[in-house]
């Protein structure tokens, strides 16, 4: 089977589209990723701004219409849930076989 | 009282443009806004402000709006920049906000390319104007 060309995602997108699973503003999108990763991850606004901007033209994600006209709202779309899967198989199948070779003591 | 310093267009180094602001900032000139010149204030103030500067074009105003929400809510106050695009100067409002305004090297990167693209396009919309200039000198 022949991979999306989209994958592997990185770890900014791939936190990005996990925050939006529910429908965030930019500095909400912050907040959340900080929380997820154990405050390991903290993005700044230039680089999240970017982001935004490319995963909306992928359409990975939308912006919905939001009550405030200084804050856009986006959503991730279900292009986007499904990269998301597709991801997360791809990261559960390197994850089982590092833990065969670690099982087998290899590692 | 307000000092007005030139400003050099064809310097594209970013990096290098902040750091001479900031060093003003330690001087005691703290950048009040970008047009033709750069426009200081005289201060006092022991505190030294933190300048960057992003690169972006806007599709419209509420892009705009948007983009500089994201940034103030950040802890990034927009001194100069607007929904005409071109070089943003933000200042650091919140000391509990991080230092930077990117946090990985390939993002920081499309800034300059953002720069070297709108240079690009510029140059190319003036190409036919200097290439007639120059046929009709002959």
């Amino acid at each position: 089977m022949k991979r999306n060309n989209n994958l592997p995602l990185t770890e900014t997108v791939f936190y990005i589209l996990l925050s939006l699973l529910e429908p965030a503003h930019g500095y909400l999108i912050l907040q959340k990723i900080e929380l997820l990763s154990n405050g390991d991850v903290k993005m700044a606004a230039g680089t999240l701004y970017g982001a935004l901007e490319n995963l909306v033209k992928l359409k990975f994600i939308e912006s919905v219409k939001s009550n405030d006209p200084r804050r856009k709202v986006y959503v991730i779309t279900d292009y986007g849930k499904d990269i998301l899967r597709l991801e997360l198989e791809r990261i559960s199948h390197l994850k089982m076989i590092t833990e065969e070779s670690i099982k087998g003591g290899l590692v | 009282m307000i000092i007005k310093k030139k400003r050099r267009f064809l310097d594209f180094d970013l990096d290098k443009e902040e750091a001479w602001l900031n060093e003003l900032s330690f001087q005691g000139l703290d950048l009040l806004h970008v047009g033709f010149r750069y426009h200081f204030k005289e201060s006092d103030s022991k505190e030294v402000s933190q300048i960057k500067i992003d690169y972006q074009i806007f599709n419209n105003k509420e892009d705009f709006l948007n983009y500089e929400t994201l940034f103030s809510d950040s802890g990034w106050s927009l001194i100069s920049g607007g929904h005409h695009g071109g070089r943003q100067y933000f200042k650091r409002i919140d000391e509990n906000a991080g230092t930077e305004i990117f946090s990985d090297t390939s993002s920081k990167a499309l800034r300059l390319k953002r720069l070297s693209d709108s240079l690009l396009s510029f140059a190319m919309m003036y190409l036919p104007i200097a290439v007639t200039l120059s046929m009709t000198t002959d």
